[in-house]
């Protein structure tokens, strides 16, 4: 047997393993993966509607005849926006917690800010993530846009 | 409001045009970046200056500037964090020397606590300040630093070495802080490469972006 078949037959044993949640409880829980932020779902373009037609316009206006480029490259731009958007509310949540809480001291903004991006590293670290894949799907359209 | 990102100083504020931000960029700073926490004139400072240094023509070459000093503010935010985080741990180690070496505040009555706590109070701000620096640590404390150096001697440390005490117990933390800045400085030099594929923009805005990490740097040494 040679290596890529025993690769491709321990990758078929573990995708046969790997098949997610099992109980019901798992079940319920994962299926609300996507719900918890939705920034791996597509910008929903009904709550986006006013934003997505100024930021498709003023690109349209530099780039004009380039309308679906614009309008791609616009909603990318949106998702970013998003993206961003959800960090700032991790951090204003986190932080508004420990000042209710007179967790800290001394009670200055910047040091319950600062306390507050301490405690949601990991979750600020898969925000991270999120913007990089918007950030590159955002550059593609850009250059399909001005290219 | 405390520290902020500080805006690189290169021009004196009177020298500065009268370069405004465009209705589409103001709309984008309403979306949410800032927290209440952070100060909203200071982040507009930041980018007014390196919009001024780099003079983004058209709607594109905006966004790529507003991603720029967003990318800086995340850099400077976690910087700070990671520099909080550490000063924490320093007080945690002092607390730690402090309870161990002194077997009357293991009575733990809250009189006890708080004098104990405000004593690991005492000694972080006076560290901080750089008391106690090449003292010779006295038993009695007659060094007017009280007993702490005498405790850090017998334990084989120094005040300089709490830090490398504190970043070790914080170590899983530290990296994470690192990881974090290490993300953003890769979310800004992908913009600035794809910047320099426009003109001479790339050029200006590699200069603007080095000239406020210069800043920041500085602050951090």
């Amino acid at each position: 047997m040679t290596t890529s078949d025993r690769k491709r037959a321990a990758n078929r044993a573990n995708a046969a393993r790997s098949t997610g949640p099992r109980t019901p409880a798992g079940k319920q829980r994962a299926s609300r993966n996507a719900l918890r932020h939705g920034l791996s779902l597509p910008l929903p373009l009904d709550e986006y509607g006013p934003e997505l037609s100024a930021m498709a316009g003023e690109l349209e206006g530099e780039f004009p005849g380039r309308d679906a480029a614009a309008r791609v490259a616009a909603i990318a731009q949106l998702h970013l926006q998003r993206v961003r958007r959800m960090r700032a509310l991790v951090l204003q949540e986190a932080a508004q917690a420990r000042r209710e809480d007179g967790a800290s001291w001394p009670h200055d903004d910047d040091h319950d800010l600062s306390l507050a991006l301490a405690d949601q590293l990991a979750r600020l670290l898969i925000l991270d993530g999120y913007e990089r894949k918007a950030m590159s799907r955002r550059k593609r359209a850009f250059r399909a846009l001005t290219t | 409001m405390a520290d902020h990102p500080p805006p690189a100083k290169r021009s004196p504020a009177s020298d500065l045009p009268t370069l405004a931000i465009p209705d589409h960029i103001r709309a984008t700073l309403k979306e949410g970046f800032l927290t209440s926490f952070e100060d909203a004139k200071a982040y507009e400072q930041l980018l007014l200056q390196i919009a001024q240094d780099v003079g983004p023509r058209g709607h594109i070459e905006w966004l790529w500037v507003k991603d720029v000093c967003d990318c800086t503010w995340d850099i400077h935010r976690a910087r700070r964090a990671k520099a909080v985080s550490l000063a924490m741990g320093r007080k945690d180690a002092i607390r730690a020397i402090q309870m161990a070496s002194r077997p009357e505040f293991e009575l733990a009555t809250e009189e006890l606590r708080t004098k104990a706590e405000d004593e690991v109070e005492d000694i972080f701000d006076r560290l901080g300040a750089g008391a106690g620096a090449g003292a010779v640590p006295t038993e009695d404390g007659s060094d007017d630093f009280g007993p702490f150096p005498m405790m850090l001697h017998r334990l084989g440390l120094t005040e300089a070495s709490l830090q490398d005490v504190a970043y070790s117990n914080l170590l899983p933390q530290m990296e994470a802080f690192d990881r974090l800045i290490d993300n953003a400085m890769a979310r800004r030099d992908s913009v600035l490469r794809e910047i320099d594929r426009r003109r001479d923009f790339g050029r200006r805005m590699r200069q603007a972006v080095q000239a406020g990490d210069q800043v920041i740097d500085a602050e951090f040494e």
